[in-house]
């Protein structure tokens, strides 16, 4: 008798240790959503990995999917992966630009099973070919023993499809749409010009996901107006649909779409749309008509797809500079109250601060007047919404020639600095060309920023890019595309004006304007300061890399942990990084196969702190692209 | 001359071309050095290379008014493929420049000494 403790302690330790491989272990970390919570803090818990460790950090395994391509005529464009991986289920979970989801081990990378999803993109000359950013991934709060889908996988394609997948199993989940698939571009039917793309993960709330998309822009101006959908995670039913234009407009006017991941806040039942811009993208003399939504973040009820609250970024935008990413949500401590905040990056460098309850500014915003448009038709924004207290990540001026460039192109830069327009910040599209300081490019793109939310400190990487936009009537445009074809510029057909974008440049392709091109920047939310701001990454040129403080375009966002730590890719010279939360010094950095232009995702997995990154490229940023996932983690 | 002294020197520029070459190749060839299948290691390459020869051809003539310009290319080469290694962050390029300036001062000074 006085053995049983033993033997139960013996066969529980037995036990424990079978269910081990499968299970992991209590306190393991999830990294669940494209953003790492629904709240796109991007922040783990993780503990393991230190600022004194780091420096020690090593592959732990990579996976090659073979899912690339050069692209090329007849095989359609490069591939663009750019997604981030889930760890959740006590495995990673992660998509390709050939729309095929991979289940791999946390701890060795093993490939456990492969979906394909059946798509046009995997005709290798659609056009639609070759760009992912992710999946999301839903569990049923009371499982039922035994049925299968109690957890389900989400993969959208460029046709519109969406495909429920099955996450034990890898098969589609019979009861969602139909088989498995849902038709999301039924819903399709004004100005059917493309069909929905489904590039982005879908928002998950309880049993609703909620799906926005992306589409072709600058190319028709009547594209298919913007809307969000909320339908059931289990039967892929639709239970409600959100247009983001007036119903006047809708039939003239395209896009304004949520093409960018969404966040969540579950206790407040309150889902956050970063809404685009409408077409023509730089020419609005067709839009007159106020559109409070778009170029938006904006709050929508969950269950019932109302609107809760908007607040329009920029007024009558004809920049192209869409809200694009995922708002964060974190509480943050400001005169002695805690209050439900949203911090929304902007493609024109502007980090706003927002009561995520009311959409009210909790640091001040000022309505700054704006230069005026010169294009006949067109009536810009006489003001813009600017915060006053978080400082910009992007110079509100031209930061001035680059002398380097100016000399080495003969004097370029400066003659054709002096023959385009230039006012600052949201000077319009001109017939001569505008110097266009933060134009579509960014500033921040999709991959925003990460919370600290315990310190409530904010890190955001940002590009500093010129581009000259050139408005061009229809009739020459038309000559010029009887000449040059698809090089003329953005089509914008149906409007009277189509445009010219291109960066500024020199006749050997280097920057007309002074670096930095690109910078990391952290913010005490408590106060709305700027903490520190350093150049990040480097900028690589036939493989030549340029000066660190020369910093480097950016695209993907940064994760933060608990021990102070923020992981990045996203910089043109294909390396991770981790940087010091406090000070912004790089404590370490490995190369990778490309540039990993998406948000890693960190987890623990039977006491193992990983960090993952897709080190995919895009075409955007550097001719270099991969099919490479690879994980870091601590020696044994 | 010091005739144990030139081929020396000249044989450790051969070297250096030799090593810078394979290095050059390395790079081309390797994604983890994260400047494979680009124009700078095609450069770096080629000047390697045109070390490797220029040193045969010092190593050849000896003295002469040739073997002064190719000393002065070598010169020249050693600089401009050590200013594009150090922008590659070659590590093994940037080494094997380094045995060349090496052997380019052990080649003058083996000259003077001839002289």
């Amino acid at each position: 008798m006085k053995k049983r403790p033993f033997i139960f302690a013996a066969t529980a330790l037995i036990g424990a240790a079978l269910l081990l491989p499968v299970r992991g272990i209590a306190g393991d970390e999830d990294w669940s959503d494209f953003n790492g919570n629904a709240k796109a803090q991007k922040y783990s818990t993780a503990a393991q990995i230190t600022p004194d460790n780091v420096k020690t950090l090593a592959v732990a395994w990579s996976v090659h999917t073979g899912d690339l391509s050069e692209g090329g005529t007849g095989i359609g464009p490069k591939t663009a992966w750019q997604s981030t991986p889930l760890f959740v289920n006590n495995m990673v979970y992660f998509s390709t630009p050939f729309y095929r989801i991979f289940a791999v081990a946390p701890d060795t990378g093993k490939v456990k099973w492969v979906y394909a999803a059946k798509t046009i993109s995997n005709d290798p000359k659609s056009k639609f070919h070759g760009r992912n950013r992710g999946i999301a991934y839903w569990a049923a709060a009371n499982p039922i023993a035994g049925q299968p889908c109690q957890k389900i996988l989400y993969i959208g394609t460029v046709e519109g499809h969406l495909h429920a997948i099955d996450a034990d199993t890898g098969q589609l989940c019979q009861s969602f749409g139909d088989h498995g698939i849902l038709n999301v571009d039924q819903w399709n039917t004004i100005n059917h010009k493309f069909p929905f793309e489904l590039n982005q993960s879908v928002s998950i709330y309880k049993d609703t996901i909620i799906i926005g998309w992306a589409g072709v822009d600058w190319t028709w101006e009547d594209s298919p107006p913007g809307s969000v959908f909320g339908v059931d995670a289990r039967t892929g039913q639709k239970k409600w649909e959100f247009q983001t234009e007036p119903e006047n407009m809708r039939s003239k006017i395209g896009t304004t779409n949520v093409w960018a991941a969404m966040s969540v806040d579950v206790q407040n039942g309150l889902v956050y749309l970063p809404v685009s811009s409408p077409e023509n993208n730089f020419w609005g003399g067709n839009r007159k008509q106020e559109m409070p939504y778009a170029t938006s973040v904006t709050a929508l009820h969950a269950e019932t797809g109302e609107v809760a609250w908007a607040r329009q970024l920029v007024h009558h935008d004809i920049w192209d500079i869409d809200t694009n990413a995922a708002p964060t949500l974190v509480d943050i401590q400001k005169d002695g109250k805690q209050i439900p905040a949203l911090v929304q990056t902007t493609k024109q460098g502007f980090v706003f601060v927002l009561n995520r309850l009311t959409g009210e500014p909790i640091y001040p915003l000022e309505e700054r007047p704006v230069p005026k448009s010169d294009v006949p038709g067109e009536l810009a924004a006489l003001t813009q919404p600017v915060p006053t207290v978080m400082q910009p990540t992007t110079p509100w001026n031209f930061p001035g020639l680059s002398t380097i460039a100016d000399i080495a192109s003969g004097g370029q830069c400066s003659r054709d600095y002096a023959s385009y327009r230039d006012e600052g910040k949201f000077t319009p599209p001109s017939l001569k060309g505008t110097v266009t300081e933060t134009p579509t490019t960014g500033g921040m793109e999709w991959g925003g920023g990460a919370v600290d939310p315990t310190t409530q400190t904010y890190v955001v990487n940002s590009s500093n890019v010129i581009q000259i936009y050139k408005l061009i009537p229809r009739h020459e445009f038309e000559a010029l595309y009887a000449k040059v074809g698809a090089a003329a510029g953005a089509t914008e057909y149906e409007s009277p004006y189509a445009a010219q974008i291109s960066s500024f440049l020199n006749l050997w392709g280097m920057p007309c304007w002074k670096p930095p091109y690109g910078t990391l920047s952290s913010y005490d939310l408590k106060t709305g300061k700027l903490l520190w701001r350093h150049p990040f990454g480097q900028v690589q040129q036939w493989g030549f890399y340029m000066p660190e403080s020369w910093g480097s375009v950016t695209i993907g966002g940064p994760a933060i942990t608990k021990t102070g730590l923020i992981f990045i890719g996203a910089s043109m010279d294909s390396r991770v990084r981790a940087i010091d939360l406090k000070s912004g010094d790089v404590l370490w950095k490995h190369q990778v196969d490309a540039p990993a232009v998406s948000t890693p995702a960190v987890y623990t997995y039977r006491g193992k702190e990983y960090v993952v990154f897709a080190a995919g490229g895009n075409g955007i940023l550097s001719p270099r692209i991969g099919d490479q996932l690879v994980a870091f983690a601590l020696p044994n | 001359m010091s005739k144990h002294m030139r081929p020396r020197g000249a044989g450790l520029l051969l070297l250096a071309g030799l090593l810078g070459s394979v290095a050059a190749g390395y790079d081309y060839v390797t994604p983890a050095t994260g400047i494979d299948h680009t124009g700078g290691v095609i450069l770096v390459l080629v000047s390697c290379m045109l070390l490797l020869l220029a040193a045969l051809g010092i190593l050849a003539m000896g003295q002469g008014l040739l073997a002064g310009i190719l000393t002065v290319l070598i010169f020249l080469d050693i600089v401009g493929t050590g200013t594009a290694a150090w922008f590659l962050e070659s590590e093994l390029v940037m080494a094997a420049m380094m045995i060349a300036t090496v052997g380019f001062f052990y080649w003058i000074t083996s000259r003077r000494m001839a002289q």
